[in-house]
């Protein structure tokens, strides 16, 4: 029920944030989403994956903050799941490990469609919110937290592996509208 | 003591290493080849794929 509810509010900040990118991108930029926006997308998709791939070393622009603990130490388990996860739906708000998630946020906004900004958004919300509903069968017992985040720590090459296969589906489509001029 | 048992409590066993592997791989494999599936229709349907893979990676910073 908790995990239902962190997975709920996260949805809502989520949605809120791909949307206003989406809103933001419409009002600011004049004939949104057309080649010029494929370019730049593009371009940010490439960085993002070079970064992952390791072949180049940049920094993350990222707040490097984390939930606040106090949350479940002095609510109860519900409100504490509810702020855990309007804080963590944010996407931008605490730390970051990967660099996809920039992507989406220039998709969002480039794309000038709030719409297409929310299921982006959401999409990643719900990968985000997957591990939560996984880990419990990954774990050997319900006290087995710590060990699960070491092995997961442990395992980021894997991840990193992952992040990178996302980030090359994307590169396909970017070229596909960018040579095509299509709309989103 | 301590330490020592701390320690042994957060080693990973075969069985959790196996696991975790597993859906570290399986997951993004299952999400991007459903998106790549309903490309056809809406190349957009890749991004949102990887949009879920995107954020299913996050789990390597929890």
């Amino acid at each position: 029920m908790n995990v239902a509810a962190y997975t709920a509010a996260g949805s809502l900040t989520s949605a809120l944030v791909g949307g206003a990118l989406g809103l933001l991108g419409e009002a600011v930029l004049p004939g949104h989403g057309g080649r010029a926006a494929a370019v730049a997308l593009l371009a940010l998709a490439l960085v993002a994956l070079a970064r992952e791939s390791g072949l180049v070393d940049l920094p993350l622009p990222q707040l490097r903050r984390q939930t606040d603990g106090w949350w479940a130490k002095a609510l109860d388990l519900r409100p504490a799941a509810i702020l855990w996860g309007l804080d963590i739906g944010l996407v931008f708000a605490t730390w970051l490990t990967f660099s996809g998630a920039w992507v989406l946020a220039g998709l969002a906004f480039l794309s000038g469609d709030p719409r297409f900004g929310i299921t982006l958004f959401l999409a990643y919300w719900l990968g985000r919110a997957l591990s939560v509903w996984i880990g419990p069968l990954l774990a050997e017992s319900a006290t087995d937290t710590s060990r699960l985040l070491t092995t997961l720590f442990d395992q980021r090459r894997l991840f990193r592996l992952a992040h990178v296969a996302g980030l090359l589906c994307t590169v396909p489509v970017l070229v596909f509208w960018t040579a095509s001029g299509a709309a989103w | 003591m301590h330490a020592a048992a701390t320690e042994r409590s957060i080693v990973p066993t075969a069985w959790l290493l196996r696991r975790v592997r597993t859906a570290a791989i399986t997951v993004p494999v299952l999400v991007l080849a459903a998106g790549a599936s309903l490309a056809i229709r809406q190349p957009a349907y890749v991004l949102v794929a990887a949009a879920v893979v995107f954020g299913w990676s996050q789990l390597a910073g929890a």
